[in-house]
This record gives structure tokens, C-alpha cells and sequence, in this order.
């Protein structure tokens, strides 16, 4: 049975990650599985390179946002507080496409793989424009 | 580069490697995380990246990472050493990197099998 998408913009609530990196600005629920998120890259991102294209390492910290903020709604949903959550480790990490200039919206999809203790692994791939520019597999440990 | 030099600045260089400091200007401690300043992995990741370009004289970009685990945390401060083994194959070049403390090589922080271009 499949549950209405849920939208959350208000993304302090969900990850402890503050500007000049915060790197999502919408969230969306699917299922406690899966869930999207999207980035809307302004011209002083941090992850910007000098040529106006955002940097490999970007999109990696984007799409670990995206897990901190769907174990952050998992545990709003549950009543508990958000945690500090750090990359464990990235895997079969693979850059498919062109990465995105400022201007552009970067979206997201994650799964979720497995969870032991406080330790998720998910499954991910980073698209814009609808074309995957990026797929990896990450481990986030929550503190 | 535009974070190189603010993220952290070199104190020793040589062909396998370079001995590290961590500054604490970097605005990305103003959010991660407030009050509690920890490098952010992926700028671990960009530093190692930073390094090999300065090395082979040419910027590259990550285009696989095999496997990259962030084993403890890097904090503003830190002064770490790099070893960096690198091989050039075509217009891949085939990193293994590790990041530890400059004191204690048992001190790991990160372990990376990359390739770059």
C-alpha cells in the first residue's frame, strides 16, 4: 500500500547541517524506504568549482543529506530528536554524467538499503534534468 | 581551487605525500555543525583530490570511487599526513590515498580507492 508523497521545505528541522552547507532544499517522502530530495544550486555554493560546475564532492554531500533528512523524518515521525549523522563510507560510487552549473536543480533518489544499530546504507542516484549524472552507495552513521 | 589554502594549508610536500593543517577559518564550520566544527567528509575527499592535481599538475575530478571509508573524524586543528599512490593509465589516474594523524600512522581517518581524470 502506498502512502500520499510528503513535501518538507523547512529542512533545519530534519538535519542538523546549517548554510553555507546545507545542501537540499526540499525533502520528499515516499515510503520509509525511498525518498527524493532536490537542490537548487545558487551561485555561491560552496561545492562550485571555477568554472561554475559543482564539484563531484557535492553531489556526494548532497545525496548524504538527503539520508540524514529521511532518517531525520523517520524519527520526527516517531517523536524522537534529529542527530548528527556523518558518511561512513561510499561505494561503487560511479559519475555517470555532466555535473550540474549553478542555476540547475539537482534531484535525488535514495532507498534504503539496510539499518544495524544506527548505521543506514542506501542506495543512490543524483539525476538533473531527469538524466543520472551520478549513483553511489553510502553508508550514514548517526551519533 | 577556490577552498584551497582556507581549508587547510600545506606544511611539508614530497612525491608520495604532503603533512597537513586543518584551519579553522573555512566558513563551512559556521554550519557543520554549529558550535561543534568537524570537516565535512566530501572536503576530506576534496582535499585528497586537491593534493593529486598539485601533484600531476593538472585539475582532475573524481570519475569512480571504489571505495572511500571516512574512518574517524577530522576536525579544525588537525594536522594530518597524506599518502597519496597513484598510477596514470590513458587519462585515468588510479588513486589509493590514506589520511592520518601526523603523529601515529595507526591513527587512520581516511582510506580511499578512487580514479580521477
Amino acid at each position: 500500500m502506498s502512502s500520499p508523497a510528503c513535501k518538507v521545505t523547512d529542512i533545519a528541522s530534519l538535519i542538523p547541517q546549517r548554510s553555507p552547507i546545507q545542501m537540499v532544499d526540499r525533502y520528499i517522502f515516499e515510503d520509509e524506504l525511498n525518498c527524493r530530495s532536490e537542490l537548487t544550486i545558487n551561485e555561491d555554493n560552496l561545492f562550485l568549482d571555477e568554472s561554475g560546475y559543482m564539484s563531484v564532492e557535492g553531489v556526494l554531500e548532497h545525496i548524504a543529506q538527503t539520508s540524514a533528512a529521511h532518517i531525520g523524518y523517520l524519527h520526527r515521525l516517531a517523536g524522537k530528536t534529529i542527530s548528527l549523522g556523518y558518511i561512513g563510507d561510499i561505494k561503487r560510487c560511479a559519475v555517470t554524467g555532466q555535473m550540474p552549473a549553478a542555476g540547475a536543480t539537482l534531484c535525488t533518489h535514495v532507498s534504503v538499503v539496510s539499518q544495524v544499530g544506527n548505521v543506514t546504507l542506501v542506495s543512490a542516484e543524483a539525476a538533473v534534468n531527469d538524466s543520472p549524472i551520478l549513483s553511489c552507495r553510502m553508508k550514514v552513521a548517526e551519533d | 581551487m577556490k577552498q584551497n589554502g582556507i581549508l587547510y594549508e600545506f606544511l611539508e610536500e614530497s612525491e608520495c605525500g604532503f603533512l597537513l593543517q586543518m584551519r579553522s577559518e573555512h566558513p563551512v564550520y559556521q554550519g557543520h555543525f554549529p558550535g561543534n566544527p568537524i570537516t565535512p567528509g566530501v572536503l576530506t575527499l576534496q582535499m585528497v583530490r586537491e593534493c593529486l592535481s598539485h601533484l600531476i599538475g593538472r585539475e582532475l575530478r573524481y570519475a569512480a570511487i571504489k571505495n572511500c571509508r571516512f574512518v574517524a573524524m577530522v576536525r579544525p586543528g588537525d594536522t594530518l599526513r597524506l599518502t597519496l599512490q597513484s598510477e596514470k593509465l590513458d587519462d585515468i589516474v588510479k588513486l589509493k590515498a590514506s589520511l592520518c594523524g601526523s603523529d601515529n600512522p595507526d591513527d587512520l581517518r581516511l582510506q580511499l580507492d578512487a580514479d580521477l581524470q
